[in-house]
């Protein structure tokens, strides 16, 4: 019954589920006053505040700060720097009216630039290298997790020339799936009282119908009511998905070293 | 059925419909049986129908009534041709407006015949005996996220939802015509607000949200003025708050999260309003938060409605590191537990653990791991709260997490039936590997700082859990590879409905999770409901934009 468990894999899942700030869409500032912003910036604000505003130990991360994101037109973040807002009095920063509203505009320029779910600007680009593991132990590994049904001298010849991200490699091919790749054939095998098995691609299947694709190309739809008419379906990728709660990351790291040597 | 959609018309516009009579606060606090007046159907939250002639029986005659496309946004929606008028179409709103509705994700409230249907920015009154909308309310937004409304809350012959750009509206119930409009948070502050408000007594609760960092609250208006009677913020924000402990500092608690995305549920008798709260932030880095259990996020909770101060918590997830918020509903249950009659809150959370507390005193009952490949906690706190091990926080190189972000189950509301003494909900043991990709020790903003590659589902099931041990009863598997649907309903009749991932609405047996009915309509993306009209039971679903209704023909 487990094999029934195991649907045929779709695409990959999108993990986002959404955007900041859809809308409004912050006004565009003028560039001159956001380069002199980001002058003046680093100058008088970037010591506790950090270069990407993110904060330190003695000054607030301004690209989550309510004030600063409600800004309009400089009515919360220029009181702020001249020590005029509630409560933050003695935040008195030695800086002209004129300043204050040109590191208003690089501030919310920056703000404009947090990304989908709160992410700080940039957040996407930063790429650590993610081959952390052991190659020489990833062979092992490999040989004795993967060895009964791939080679790297068949299947897996060049794999590390075809997906050339690490990062999308492990995820290759902990799914045993990968964009690029033939997609996997997910077959079924149904079989009625008293007739011949009818064998095919799985289309679709739920509690109460099966639908193949048969030899001859057509597709073939058959009423399921329990255990009747009998289904068998043949996923590839069971093993891979078996095998999910049982790897420790470091056979993971240790498998990815190894598989990203083969060019 | 043309006939019948066709005669149903005619009947309607030479008979008026009976006039509406006042939601009181007695019509909300009944057991759920003929109406559906509240998000989870009553204050138990266990949406629980009494109805019977819809029944393992009879279940195979239930038939298509009727269905009903919503058509959002500020265009008239289309003559049908079999309906002589369209639809009042009233809007209201501060900003542009434009922005998609997605599908119906919400409960569908039934009073005097109409129903009450929501998409974000749009709220419909829907002839229950016909499907054809009576008016439409339509909010001209000024942004934030448009994933999901779940619904309206009703009370006198009023009506209140929430707006995506964190406004709560209010509407007659008769005209969809507005009675006024309350901001409840900033949305250039990045909060969105998707919850359905709940009325109890003279107080109108709603939950907002936030994925940046900023503080999440409970607020609590008036229903005839709008005032503002109370705000709860789940985390400390001013010195000497209770739980500031539990964070590395003042600024942490301040922007520590803890969304307010799910209605909960009322006990009259304790007079407490017990739900429970989303995730701290940021969510995936713990450099600005500490290693405390940063309360009351991930968090079921009691407040007294009356006041809005907590009365107990319950952490089940301190400390979270996975996005694994804990807004899901809790049910309340009275029973047996351990041979001593309890009266209970359970809940089964996100992160793959379930959680009975006592609701009077919060007393910690019981803690098991319901995800069938849970992996991401390796001890409990002293009061049973899963923490987690910190080799399967995201890293560099990743780290294979199970459930995935999304949850063992998510927002979708469980059931549970006191005939069987089962929580029903989904079970989703699905994997991702999760990359840690800014390792500044200050950690990331928001949902930041990392990104989750989805590995796929090892098993789906919708699963019958014994609240007195915590265990599955019996699991029924799903094909495919989300969570079967937009949530449950349990029925005396012996059936629970849900949509099981494959493009079925199905009614299962309670007692076994037998398949016993099910109609091919498409993804069903709200909970399934049910209610008395005219002496039929009907079942109402929702796919996409459609409101499907069946009853026994």
């Amino acid at each position: 019954m487990l094999l029934f468990a195991f649907a045929p894999l779709a695409v990959a899942q999108h993990i986002e589920t959404s955007t900041f700030n859809q809308a409004p869409k912050r006004p565009a500032e003028d560039p001159k006053a956001v380069e002199h912003g980001k002058q003046v910036y680093t100058q008088k604000c970037a010591s506790c505040h950090a270069a990407d505003l993110r904060g330190t130990d003695t000054g607030v991360n301004i690209l989550r700060s309510q004030p600063a994101l409600t800004d309009h037109g400089n009515d919360h973040l220029t009181p702020i720097m001249l020590g005029q807002w509630t409560g933050m009095q003695t935040h008195k920063v030695d800086i002209s009216n004129a300043d204050a509203a040109a590191v208003g505009a690089y501030v919310r320029s920056l703000l404009a630039l947090i990304g989908s779910q709160g992410r700080a600007p940039y957040d996407a680009m930063k790429q650590p290298n993610i081959v952390v593991g052991d190659a020489v132990i990833g062979k092992t590994t490999f040989a004795k997790t993967c060895g009964s049904c791939h080679s790297v001298d068949g299947d897996l010849k060049g794999f590390a020339r075809r997906v050339s991200s690490p990062k999308l490699m492990q995820q290759a091919w902990l799914r045993g799936t990968y964009l690029g790749a033939t997609p996997v054939v997910v077959t079924a095998t149904v079989t009625e009282p008293g007739k011949a098995a009818v064998a095919g691609t799985l289309i679709h299947v739920d509690d109460f119908l099966v639908t193949l694709k048969v030899e001859d190309g057509t597709q073939e739809t058959f009423v399921r009511n329990g255990a009747v008419p009998k289904v068998v379906v043949k996923d590839p990728l069971d093993a891979h998905r078996t095998l999910l709660p049982k790897y420790t990351d470091k056979d993971i790291h240790d498998i990815t070293a190894y598989l990203v040597t083969l060019k | 059925m043309a006939r019948r959609l066709l005669t149903l018309a005619a009947a309607l516009l030479l008979a008026p419909l009976a006039p509406a009579q006042n939601v009181t606060n007695a019509d909300l606090a009944k057991p759920l049986r003929n109406e559906w007046l509240t998000y989870n159907g009553d204050y138990t939250a266990r949406r629980y129908s009494a109805l019977t002639a819809v029944n393992r029986q009879t279940v195979k005659h239930l038939s298509l009534a009727w269905t009903s496309k919503m058509t959002p946004g500020d265009q008239l929606a289309p003559l049908t041709g079999y309906s002589k008028v369209r639809p009042a179409l009233i809007t209201g709103g501060e900003g542009a407006g434009g922005l998609g509705a997605g599908g119906i994700k919400g409960t569908i409230l039934q009073r005097d015949g109409i129903l009450y249907v929501t998409q974000p920015d749009n709220t419909y009154a829907v002839d229950a005996r016909s499907g054809e909308v009576l008016w439409h309310y339509y909010w001209k937004t000024r942004g934030g996220t448009h994933i999901g409304n779940r619904g309206v809350a009703l009370y006198k012959d009023y009506l209140f939802f929430e707006t995506p750009d964190d406004y709560l509206v209010s509407l007659e119930t008769k005209t969809g015509k507005e009675r006024w409009h309350k901001k409840i948070a900033d949305v250039e502050g990045g909060y969105f607000s998707t919850p359905a408000p709940i009325v109890i007594k003279n107080h109108v609760v709603v939950g907002t949200g936030n994925d940046l960092d900023a503080p999440s609250f409970l607020k609590s208006f008036d229903p005839e003025t709008g005032e503002l009677q109370w705000t709860w913020y789940v985390t400390p924000q001013n010195p000497g708050d209770p739980g500031l402990d539990s964070w590395k500092n003042l600024d942490a608690a301040r922007h520590g999260g803890g969304g307010t995305w799910v209605t909960g549920a009322y006990d009259p008798e304790t007079n407490y309003y017990i739900m429970s709260t989303g995730n701290p932030t940021p969510s995936w880095t713990n450099g600005n938060r500490g290693d405390g259990d940063n309360l009351y996020t991930c968090s079921l909770v009691a407040l007294d409605v009356d006041t809005g101060k907590l009365k107990w918590f319950m952490s089940t997830s301190p400390h979270d590191t996975h996005d694994y918020d804990s807004a899901q509903t809790p049910v309340l249950v009275d029973g047996l537990f351990k041979g001593r009659q309890r009266k209970m809150a359970v809940t089964a959370a996100r992160n793959g653990y379930f959680f009975v507390v006592d609701r009077v005193t919060g007393e910690h009952l019981l803690t098991t791991k319901y995800g069938e490949t849970t992996n991401w906690s390796d001890r409990l706190t002293p009061r049973g709260g899963p923490y987690p091990d910190p080799a399967k926080d995201a890293s560099i190189g990743g780290s294979l997490i199970s459930p995935a972000s999304g949850g063992t189950v998510n927002w979708q509301p469980p059931a549970y039936s006191p005939q069987t003494g089962l929580l029903y909900q989904y079970e989703n043991n699905g994997f991702s590997d999760a990359f840690l990709t800014d390792p500044d020790p200050r950690g990331a903003m928001g949902l930041g700082g990392k990104e989750e590659l989805s590995i796929g589902t090892y098993s789906n099931y919708i699963s019958g859990i014994d609240y007195k041990t915590g265990k599955a009863r019996w699991r029924h598997s799903l094909y495919g590879q989300g969570t079967g649907g937009g949530g449950l309903l349990a029925t005396a009749g012996g059936l629970l409905f849900s949509g099981d991932g494959s493009g079925n609405l199905v009614a299962f047996d309670t007692a076994n999770g037998n398949p016993l009915w099910h109609a091919h309509i498409g993804s069903i993306s709200n909970a399934p409901q049910t209610f008395l009209l005219d002496g039929h039971q009907y079942v109402i679903a929702a796919s996409g934009d459609t409101v499907y209704a069946f009853q026994l023909l």
